[in-house]
Order: C-alpha cells, then sequence, then structure tokens
C-alpha cells in the first residue's frame, strides 16, 4: 500500500482494459477525511421534510389511515395517500426502456411488499414527519405473503431483470439428465443478504420557477432524470 | 419520534420526583432511550434529564473496602481508572468489549443496567412484542432465533439482556443503590433484573420513578484481582453483543479453588450468576476435567428456545475457556482485544 496517493487525481489515465490496473477512486479522498457532500448535507432556505409511511405487511390492502391524527399533530404540513396523491403522468407499467421498473407510487391501497410505502407526511421537521407517518397507524386486509422460492402458489412474471424472458429453455433436459453418466444432485442455500448504500437513500429537490432540481444519489444520472420526468405529476415542470 | 416534555431537575430529589410522573423516563446518556424514540420503541411523555445531576460520577473507594460506582460515571472512564482495573478486571474487560469506543464513552454505569434487549422483534414495531404490547404475542417465538436465550425463558419471551458490564458486576454480589419517593434502597443486582414469566414487560425489581443512584462492589470482590477474566463470543470481535460471554474469577490457595465465582452473559433475560457451578468447583484442583464439570453444572437447565441450541455447547465451552484463563492468571495488561477468545494469552492446559 507504500504506493497509494492521496489525491483527488487518477493515478494515470488508462486505454483499454482496466484489468490489473490500479484504481483510484477519485472521491475517495473526500470521503475519508470526511469533506464529502452528500445529496441529504443540502438544506435549501425553507426546506421542509417528506417521511415515508411503510407497510408493515407483505401483501394486501391498507384498509384505513388516521389521516386526522398525523394532520394534527405539531408541524404536520400535508399527508399524502392514494386518496389524494397528484396521479403519475404515465402508465406504471409501461417499459419504455428495460430498466424502467414499476413502482408503487401511491396509485392504490394495494400492498405488494413489505416496507412499501403507502402514504408520505410532509411537515416542516424531519422528527415531526417521521412521528406523523407513525401517526397512521395503518390497518390492513392481509394475504399470504409469496415469499419463499417453493410456495404453492406459483409467480411467472412477464420478464426478468431488464427485460429478459421468465424462462427459456434449450434441448430436452429430462431426457438429456436420465441418459447423463454423471449426475450432481445438490441443495444450494444463501444467507440473508442486506443492501448496505454507503450514502444516505435521500432526496432533496427544490423549484426554481418551473425548473425541478433534484439531489440524489445516483448510479445513472440521465437514467434517474428520464425516470423522473416519465413520472411527473401534472402540470408537466421541467426536470433538470 | 413523540412530543415529549423535557425537564432537567438540579437535585436528586427533584429529580426522582419528577421521575414520578406516569410516561416519565430518566434520561442519562440515551444511547439505547434516544435510538428507542426515534424507532417510536418507546415513547415517553417526560424525559427526566438526570445527566448533570451533581454527586453521581464518582469512583469512591468506601471505608469497609468496598467500591461505589456513581449512577453517571461512565463506561470509558470507569474502565479505565487504574485502581478500579486492577481491583476488579474482568470488570474492566468486560467494559472495554461492549459497544464502541465513541459509546463507552457516553453510556453510563446506571443505563447500562437498565438497558433494554437488543431482540430484532422488540425493535421492529411492526412485530409482535409481549414486552411492547403485553399480551401481543411473541414474533421471536419461531421467528429469526438463533440468538436468543438458552435459560429462564418463558413463552411469553425469549429475549436475552445485552449487558457485558453486568455479567462480572453479578458474578462480584454488586448491589444496586436506589433512590425513590420513598427513600433509598439496596437492591442486590442477582435480584435486580426480572425474568420473563407472563410478565416480560416489568424487566426490574425497581418500582415506577426509582432512580438507580450507584452500583456497589463489596470489598472481597478484590480478593479475586488475580483470576479474574471476562470472555465474549460475538459475530465480529468488536461493537457486537455477546452470542455468549462468561466472566470467571477464582481464589486459588496452596494449588486447589478456594472460590469461585462464574456468571453467563447472552443467556437469558438477566445476567446468570452459576451457583451450582461454583459449588462444583469449590475445593477443587484448578484443571481441566473440574472446568468441564462447572461447564456442565452451569447449564444444566439450558434448552434451547429456537433455532440455538448451539448455544448451549458454546456457553459450555465459554465457561471453561473463561476459567481456563482465569486460572493462568489476569494479565498484566488489557489484553488489546478486551474479552476475545483471540487475543493472545490462550493458556495451555
Amino acid at each position: 500500500m507504500s504506493d497509494t496517493k492521496l489525491t483527488q487525481a487518477p493515478a494515470h489515465l488508462r486505454m483499454g482494459s482496466s484489468i490489473g490496473q490500479p484504481l483510484t477512486r477519485r472521491e475517495g479522498f473526500l470521503k475519508v477525511t470526511g469533506a464529502a457532500r452528500y445529496a441529504a448535507d443540502n438544506h435549501p432556505t425553507g426546506m421542509v421534510y417528506a417521511a415515508l409511511a411503510v407497510s408493515s405487511i407483505a401483501r394486501g390492502r391498507v384498509v384505513s389511515l388516521d389521516v386526522a391524527a398525523a394532520r394534527a399533530h405539531p408541524g404536520v404540513i400535508e399527508v399524502m395517500t392514494p386518496a389524494n396523491a397528484p396521479k403519475l403522468a404515465m402508465d406504471q407499467d409501461a417499459k419504455l426502456h428495460p430498466f424502467m421498473f414499476r413502482m408503487e407510487l401511491l396509485d392504490n391501497d394495494v400492498v405488494r411488499y413489505a416496507n412499501q410505502s403507502i402514504a408520505v407526511v410532509i411537515a416542516d421537521t424531519l422528527e415531526a414527519a417521521t412521528e406523523g407517518a407513525i401517526l397512521l397507524a395503518p390497518r390492513y386486509e392481509t394475504e399470504p405473503a409469496r415469499t419463499g422460492l417453493d410456495s404453492d402458489e406459483s409467480f411467472v412474471p412477464q420478464a426478468v431483470g431488464a427485460g429478459a424472458p421468465a424462462a427459456e429453455s434449450h434441448g430436452d433436459v429430462a431426457t438429456g439428465l436420465a441418459g447423463a453418466s454423471v449426475r450432481i444432485e445438490a441443495v444450494y442455500d444463501t444467507p440473508a443478504q442486506y443492501h448496505n448504500a454507503m450514502e444516505p437513500h435521500a432526496i432533496v429537490a427544490e423549484w426554481d420557477g418551473d425548473t425541478l432540481s433534484i439531489d440524489t444519489p445516483s448510479q445513472g444520472m440521465a437514467m434517474a432524470k428520464d425516470l423522473r420526468r416519465n413520472n411527473r405529476v401534472s402540470p408537466y415542470r421541467a426536470v433538470r | 419520534m413523540n412530543r415529549f416534555e423535557y425537564a432537567r431537575p438540579a437535585t436528586l430529589a427533584d429529580a426522582v420526583m419528577a421521575g414520578a410522573v406516569p410516561g416519565a423516563a430518566y434520561l442519562a446518556a440515551g444511547t439505547n432511550l434516544m435510538d428507542l424514540m426515534k424507532g417510536g420503541v418507546m415513547r415517553p411523555g417526560h424525559l427526566v434529564d438526570i445527566s448533570r445531576l451533581p454527586g453521581l460520577d464518582q469512583i469512591e473507594k468506601l471505608s469497609d473496602g468496598s467500591v461505589r460506582i456513581g449512577a453517571l460515571v461512565r463506561n470509558a472512564d470507569l474502565a479505565h481508572d487504574l485502581d478500579f482495573a486492577r481491583r476488579f478486571p474482568a470488570v474492566a474487560e468486560a467494559l472495554l468489549s461492549g459497544a464502541s469506543a465513541q459509546l463507552r464513552n457516553a453510556a453510563t454505569a446506571g443505563g447500562n443496567l437498565l438497558q433494554r434487549t437488543r431482540c430484532g422483534y422488540f425493535y421492529d414495531t411492526a412485530s409482535a412484542c409481549n414486552k411492547r404490547d403485553p399480551g401481543a404475542g411473541c414474533d421471536a417465538v419461531g421467528g429469526e432465533n438463533r440468538l436468543h436465550a438458552i435459560l429462564g425463558w418463558s413463552e411469553h419471551c425469549i429475549a436475552t439482556h445485552p449487558s457485558d458490564f453486568c455479567v462480572p458486576l453479578i458474578a462480584f454480589d454488586a448491589v444496586v443503590e436506589v433512590e425513590g419517593a420513598n427513600g433509598h434502597r439496596d437492591i442486590p443486582l442477582d435480584g435486580f433484573h426480572r425474568l420473563p414469566g407472563d410478565t416480560p414487560q416489568r424487566e426490574t425489581v425497581l418500582e415506577p420513578g426509582e432512580l438507580i443512584t450507584a452500583v456497589r462492589l463489596p470489598a472481597d470482590a478484590a480478593g479475586f484481582a488475580a483470576h479474574a477474566r471476562y470472555l465474549k463470543i460475538r459475530e465480529r470481535t468488536s461493537y457486537a453483543f455477546a452470542v455468549v460471554s462468561a466472566a470467571a474469577a477464582l481464589r486459588i490457595e496452596d494449588g486447589a479453588i478456594a472460590q469461585a465465582r462464574i456468571a453467563l452473559g447472552g443467556v437469558a433475560l438477566k445476567p446468570w450468576r452459576a451457583r451450582a457451578a461454583e459449588a462444583e468447583l469449590a475445593g477443587a484442583r484448578a484443571d481441566p476435567a473440574a472446568f468441564r464439570r462447572a461447564a456442565e453444572a452451569a447449564l444444566a437447565d439450558a434448552r434451547p428456545s429456537g433455532d440455538n441450541e448451539f448455544k448451549i455447547e458454546l456457553a459450555r465451552r465459554i465457561v471453561v475457556r473463561a476459567l481456563t484463563l482465569a486460572a493462568s492468571g489476569t494479565p498484566e495488561r488489557m489484553p488489546a482485544l478486551p474479552a476475545s477468545p483471540f487475543s493472545g494469552a490462550i493458556a495451555h492446559v
């Protein structure tokens, strides 16, 4: 590690393959010294906070939310639920490009997965927004969730990943296996896995006239911009 | 976080009065309470901030040789008090094996006794928990419970008490000093925490509004200083709670064990004193066979509460290991990895 240089400049420019090349993380210096500025570090004047109320069930329907209790909490400005959320400008199931995936954005009261957003509470402090979300005290009609691979109830999606078919078959597997000289049967278990983001998931959004500026961690700037433009609420406003 | 009234009384008497209000909670360092409030697990209507109360941050040597640790003494300050660490090395080792450096700098002695279980179902307000919501049921039963209790649990609660500090304290017969509306009283630590039974929401014998002011270690606890260890099995070697832990201390005279003290952590809803194991060692030679007999006795009543049968054998082995290390002598210096079975000085038996 003696040749590690604490600099923001790349060690050298690579042409062609990156394999075997030292890789300089350009923002590494800022991050390890605590100087890096993350999306959630931005606090525009007059900023208000949104907290998501999320589903505690994995499948079913939200039958009630105590919106009055949340609204009555000091500091709460607005409570958005499927009943009053602005409608999206486009069909959530339209797959305009392979990396567009359906997101549950308060379209209806259906719960499709645990921790799905079911309401948004907006308040003048993060604490008030968070408490408002707790006060919604959702009640549910619960349906059995399909959370394992061994469920009796099969689910075949139209496509998987970035649009690949859910099932593909080549040749005659049964015959091939029956005639194989070697067969290996094994059960593979994988441990629980956690998403562990370096930067907290956060969006800071600010209107400037008709233009909406968004600060958010993203791996694909252009795609994120597209997605938000496609998910825009009417009336249309520009996203930059 | 819920809205709450905040008070910072200037005297102990005022604090105890403010703490007697229904729905009040005492706030010291807040290393556990703040997390619980942010998660909506605890929602006290009144916070009584005792962190600046005068006189509770002293380590005092009393005339009878016992030591009084003020409730507001920070974990790190206690562990790094040279005189204290020399007299009670297993307590210092337990303190330094807990949490992170930042938390140890903040967390208090009194708060340590009252920290809540780290059972995931207790922290997840969407789960059923008899501690949080009496009568709701227990989602840990039949759930993810490989780290749960193997001793003293009930069908109503299989959680564990997470403290390291309390484990050697209970081995050394520590006494909890308490101040309440009805005055002062002493509670032996062994009788301080309650087993869950059918009221897991009642975790200690404290009456509402009672405040811990100090923890006292009796003079004879220092008699074990030459042979005292705390060992802790964790899923990583720092900043993790014990899967199982053990405090072991011996008084060895003429090659035989005159007296043994053994306690376990991470096995029950209270720090677990293993008196049967201690009796097994009285008068015995300090050898592997005796240590194994002691370990068997310590875990004789253990039974799995779920996917945690492995903890029973793990606890036996850590009792043997802690006794072995204690017998070989308290290290001159605090191990670089306190309480870790990987930190050198592994005795050969």
